[in-house]
């Protein structure tokens, strides 16, 4: 083969490398990531890997999480020989776990000289995954054993074949020992090498063990020891539908394998039906990239002879999530339901006098509508305290489940409490020795089930056991603080007819705290303990009416279990939902459900988010909205009311104050949006919490409806969500809080997005305020001193405002005159201690316009300017930089203008953007743009050098009153130019570091100022 | 190892260095001696013998060709002088952040992300516990060096 071929070759390998990647990813790019990857694939065919770097790098700006495209990413970078090829890499193997994946992150490490790395991560595929059985693998890894000493590597797939390759495959046979959970394999004949491998059959039962070892002469083999539990890994779900099964399963540890499928009939287990999940699954679903599920069906005529419930298994016996099912329940129920009706209106003959639907006939599917809410029941109070059993199903994690059994013993409240434990056929045999241990010291009644039944079930044997006394379901990762059964109980019986009570937890759905529409982190028992008491202090014993409790956590009354019966065991799998279903019965039956906002129980929860969890609680979701009519719509009626809103909020408001404790509190009101203002209210917040006061922040925000409310928040911005007050009706609760906290200063940075009442507000708190000035708002409605066009307006006498603002529209967010907004900001400015601008030019803008002596303090403090001159270069190329969120105000008008002129005229200019515009596509368009995409402000000026620009460039077009990012291309050392106007203007006239340019100058001049050597020359402007 | 009587190590080191109400007074010993004790303690140390390995792939490599019987030899025997980690997973968050105020401060100001990220940076050169479990050893290394350091808590700023 000739070198020109050999290239030639390559590089048309790399874009067919680059497009699998792709195609194996699940799910597909969004528009803008899908833009960069199309363009770095075109980059490919004129083999320019430096410009598809260059695309892929802003794609992964643009989806940091995207695997597929951190995948292509360490590829192209092991191509153009930069060695932190591995650190994409490395990113998708810990996401994904893939084998390939891991084994291109050991390529990379071996190409930069990492051998004893690579065979690392040779290692840990293989000590999860099968091996792979292609003649690239095959070398990879017989070449990493060799290179590092090993004596080979071992894998072991699920067709129960160990692979052996390396060094061994030619070694003496005695030499080699394998064992199985320790024991030693005996009898394993030397199978004949195929290839440079070879390949034995473990004996029966191996799938049951732990881990499988290989050693050569006592030193393990790479791989070893592989831990078969992983590698034979199963994730499947199955569903009903109109049609019969349909499901999927895959191995995530040998991705090519197809598995077998055995659905059985649980009344009669002779009868079953075999099937194998071969093609890929392509229904919708969360997968994340690169799962590859493998999808089954059955249809319903296939499964006649099958009586329900079925029981769907997948390889090594494991039963698939969402199974039994019952495919044929449905239409049987709906049948019966049909029959029973044709009885009233017969044919032949009259209708049967009462019409009773026979009791022996299972209802499979009935139909109870939300709407239909049960008489009242009379039930009158007992005698309290009432014996309770605590009921907890089990199933693994040792860990959580004993943390929750000795939690629960340490916090005995009731004279009769009884824990009530039931195993579903734990594969941990730890965990049932140590519960066994309790149940001998009298601590727990235990339960052991010998078969797998799920949650339902296995929560059903331990209520049963409880024998007529009342009941508290806990799931077995929860952590419960002292006196919480007795404050179940006591909200249990506030009324007559309440059935079931449920507190608040950190992951709980709607009864989640603090923030009740994501999962919150996990307290452990001392802070569950701090915020139980919390809870009771804040909300006493309050209880609320909701749809449905949480079967996390739930005291149901034995009366409301005697009318509604048990969990159904029959519909949900392995759970999720049935709790819901068993209110919803009770509901009807006129029992109701309160939620406990004094009491707090912490809960593990769902810490991992398997495919097969969110499919079973989808489908799961589809069951309970079948069977109660109406229920998603009362849930959300519920969510929108929120009346849980107001106890959360004054749990935040408690834990805030306990968090203060004696020191006083310092409140900056802004705005909500991200930016230069953000980064400097955060900045005099780390400042003031330093200096040993609490800084809180006041931001605006809209509930549904619209309407605007105030956030508290504090530096660690999710702390506190609920700390929200509808302005203006709750002003004065507001005020209070801010008191409550020691409220002695008010800093004074937005009122974008507030109420109007929020100047009121401050001034009721009755401490001195200042105001930090930022832009141009506090009178002028398009917040920046720009027309239409985007340029400055030169400030126009005021009446000229009323005609700009009704032509190009306010940028403050609320409706009012210019004169009006004036004559507001005026009154509210004279009563602040002290006005503070950041830069003179600033300063004097709102002196003139305002009547407001106004001070000058700097945002930052600058550090010394070690600006690089310009060099000049053979034929003149230059290299210009951009930074920041360009938007159409700071100048990206300008900015497409001049690249579309560059690109007209093919003129020696590069244009790099460190950051993101309002439309990248034009600018990538004239082929003379580079985009980063969004970046961290830690990662600004490190990406700025790494465009080796000559210059930066500030395109902005009004009086901006700092800019931050002039002070990150001064810390990246280059020169900037900037219009003559503004703060940077102020700053580049007083420090040198730059070049000033006429405003209005037309986009030709500008090119040939930026490519014109002798006025890069001029040294002196650069100080 | 083979501990001799205390009567021989008592006439050898004095008479008074090694009985009680002296905690503070210095011993000689020779460095072999020391690395030795040290390696003897470094047996009861928690270790966790795969993340080591997936760590330190020089040392995995060197097991494979025989070099060390496993992981952990290699670390009493040589890993823990070169300045390795045992990899034992026993820092607990929630007990670190709670026993040092000025760490729960600058996680919420945004200078470390977590208490792990701050005990790995600083922490430990500050002889700051990782957990509960381990703060009165970690109080006797302190003591011992670095006594002009007061007792747990007093790190702050």
């Amino acid at each position: 083969m000739t070198a020109r071929s050999g290239i030639a070759d390559r590089q048309g390998n790399l874009r067919t490398i680059v497009e699998a990647i792709f195609a194996a990813k699940r799910n597909g790019f969004d528009r803008e990531s899908g833009f960069a990857t199309e363009k770095a694939l075109a980059a490919l065919d004129s083999s320019d890997v430096r410009s598809c770097l260059t695309y892929l790098e802003y794609a992964q700006r643009l989806a940091p999480s995207d695997t597929a495209i951190s995948f292509a990413l360490g590829e192209m970078r092991i191509v153009a020989g930069d060695p932190r090829a591995v650190e994409p890499l490395e990113l998708v193997a810990e996401r994904t776990g893939w084998r390939d994946a891991i084994v291109h992150l050991a390529i990379a490490r071996r190409h930069f000289g990492d051998s004893d790395g690579a065979a690392a991560e040779l290692h840990r595929t293989l000590a999860v995954n099968a091996p792979g059985t292609d003649g690239a693998f095959r070398t990879i890894a017989t070449g990493l054993a060799d290179e590092t000493g090993a004596p080979g590597w071992c894998g072991v797939d699920n067709s129960g074949y160990l692979t052996l390759g390396g060094g061994v495959v030619r070694a003496a046979w005695r030499d080699l020992a394998f064992a199985l959970d320790g024991e030693a394999i005996a009898k394993l004949a030397k199978p004949r090498a195929r290839g440079r491998v070879l390949r034995l059959a473990l004996p029966e039962g191996w799938n049951r063990a732990r881990h499988v070892t290989v050693t050569w002469r006592d030193r393990p083999l790479i791989g070893s020891p592989v831990q078969i539990q992983q590698v034979t890994r199963v994730e499947g779900f199955v569903a009903v539908t109109s049609q019969g099964l349909v499901g999927w399963c895959w191995l995530p540890g040998e991705r090519e394998f197809a598995p077998p499928v055995l659905v059985r009939s649980s009344a009669e287990p002779e009868r079953s039906l075999r099937l194998v999940a071969e093609a890929l699954y392509d229904g919708a679903g969360e997968f994340p990239d690169f799962a590859a599920p493998r999808g089954f069906t059955a249809h319903l005529d296939d499964l006649v002879d099958l009586p329900g419930p079925l029981e769907v298994r997948g390889p090594f016996g494991r039963v698939l999530y969402g199974s039994p099912v019952d495919p044929a329940a449905r239409i049987g129920s709906a049948e019966r339901a049909a029959a029973a009706v044709a009885t009233l209106y017969p044919a032949i003959g009259e209708a049967e006098e009462v019409v009773v639907p026979p009791m022996a006939v299972a209802l499979r599917e009935p139909s109870i509508p939300v709407e239909a809410v049960g008489r009242r029941r009379n039930h009158p109070k007992p005698a309290l305290p009432r014996p309770v059993d605590i009921v907890v199903p089990v199933y693994r994690g040792l860990g959580v489940t004993m943390a929750c059994i000795e939690s629960v013993v340490a916090a005995r409240s009731l004279p009769d409490e009884r824990i009530v434990v039931v195993v579903d056929a734990s594969p941990d045999t730890e965990l049932i020795a140590q519960l066994k241990t309790l149940a001998a010291q009298g601590i727990i009644k235990l339960s052991l089930q010998d078969r797998n039944r799920g949650f339902p079930a296995t929560a059903n044997i331990g209520m049963r056991m409880s024998e007529g006394r009342d009941v508290i379901l806990l799931n077995s990762d929860t952590l419960t603080p002292p006196g919480w059964a007795a404050r179940l109980q006591a909200a249990a019986y506030a009324a007559d007819d309440i059935g079931t009570a449920t507190p608040l937890s950190n992951d709980a759905t709607i009864f989640s705290y603090p923030a009740n529409d994501v999962a919150n982190p996990l307290p452990d028992l001392d802070e569950v303990r701090a915020l139980a008491t919390m809870a009771a202090e804040a909300n006493g014993d309050a209880i609320i009416d909701v749809p449905t409790g949480h079967g996390f956590c739930m005291y149901v009354r034995q009366e409301c279990l005697g009318d509604a019966g048990l969990l159904r065991e029959d519909v949900f799998g392995q759970g999720y939902g049935e709790e819901n279903d068993f209110c919803m019965r009770a509901r009807v039956l006129g029992w109701r459900h309160v939620a406990v906002p004094g009491l707090f129980v912490g809960h593990v929860g769902s810490q991992s988010f398997a495919a097969t969890k969110t499919h079973l609680i989808r489908r799961n979701l589809e069951i309970l909205n079948r069977l109660h009519v109406g229920y998603d719509r009362l849930i959300q009626d519920w969510l929108v009311e929120d009346p849980l809103a107001g106890y959360r909020r004054n749990l935040d408001g408690i834990r805030l104050r306990t968090e203060i404790g004696n020191r006083r509190s310092v409140v900056l009101v802004t705005h909500d949006r991200q930016g230069g203002v953000y980064r400097h209210v955060r900045e005099r917040m780390v400042r003031h919490e330093n200096a040993g006061d609490c800084a809180i922040m006041l931001r605006p925000d809209r509930d549904r409806a619209g309407s605007r409310l105030c956030r508290i928040e504090t530096l660690d911005a999710g702390a506190c969500p609920n700390l929200v007050f509808r302005l203006p009706d709750e002003s004065g609760l507001l005020v209070e809080f801010l008191r409550a906290i020691q409220a002695h200063y008010v800093e004074f940075h937005h009122f974008i997005g507030h109420h109007e009442s929020v100047f009121e507000l401050v001034g009721s708190v009755g401490q001195p305020y200042d105001v930090f000035i930022h832009d141009y708002s506090w009178f002028c409605p398009r917040v920046t001193l720009t027309g239409g066009d985007n340029r400055y307006c030169g400030e126009p006498a005021s009446d000229v405002c009323a005609t700009c603002v009704a032509d190009h529209g306010s940028n403050i967010d609320e409706a009012i005159e210019p004169e009006a907004l004036r004559a507001r900001s005026a009154a509210f400015l004279r009563g602040a201690r002290s006005v503070v601008a950041p830069s003179y030019d600033t300063a004097r803008r709102i002196g003139r316009q305002l009547d407001i002596p106004t001070l000058v303090g700097l945002w930052e403090t600058e550090s010394p300017l070690r600006i690089e001159p310009i060099v000049p270069t053979t034929g003149g190329r230059r290299k210009l930089c951009v930074v920041g969120a360009i938007g159409h105000e700071k100048g990206y008008d300008t900015l497409l203008e001049l690249a579309r002129h560059v690109s007209r005229y093919t003129l020696p200019l590069e244009i790099a953007i460190v950051g993101y515009t309002c439309d990248d596509a034009r600018l990538f368009a004239t082929g003379c743009v580079t985009i980063t995409g969004r970046y961290e402000e830690s990662e600004a000026v490190g990406l700025i050098r790494a465009q080796n620009a000559d210059f930066g460039f500030l395109p902005a077009l009004w009086p901006e009153t700092w800019s931050y990012t002039l002070s990150q291309m001064w810390e990246a050392n280059l020169p900037v130019i900037a219009y003559d106007i503004g703060a940077p203007a102020e700053r580049i006239q007083s420090r040198g570091g730059g070049f000033l340019i006429p405003l209005h100058l037309p986009v030709e001049k500008l090119v040939t100022f930026f490519l014109d050597g002798r006025l890069f020359g001029a040294a002196s402007l650069v100080a | 190892m083979y501990v001799i009587p205390f009567s021989v190590l008592r006439h050898y080191l004095g008479e008074s260095t090694l009985s009680s109400g002296e905690e503070g007074q210095p011993v000689t010993i020779s460095a072999g001696l020391f690395r030795r004790l040290l390696q003897d303690a470094l047996l009861t140390h928690p270790f966790d013998e795969s993340a080591y390995l997936a760590a330190n792939p020089d040392v995995a490599s060197s097991v494979r060709r025989g070099e060390f019987g496993s992981g952990r030899a290699h670390f009493i025997e040589r890993g823990y002088f070169e300045g390795r980690g045992s990899y034992q997973d026993e820092f607990d968050e929630s007990w670190y952040v709670k026993a040092n105020s000025d760490v729960a401060r600058s996680i919420r100001a945004g200078t470390y992300p977590s208490g792990k990220a701050h005990f790995q940076s600083a922490g430990a050169a500050e002889f700051r516990a990782p957990s509960g479990a381990c703060e009165a050893d970690m109080n006797l290394w302190r003591a011992s060096l670095r006594p002009d350091l007061e007792t747990s808590g007093a790190m702050a700023e």
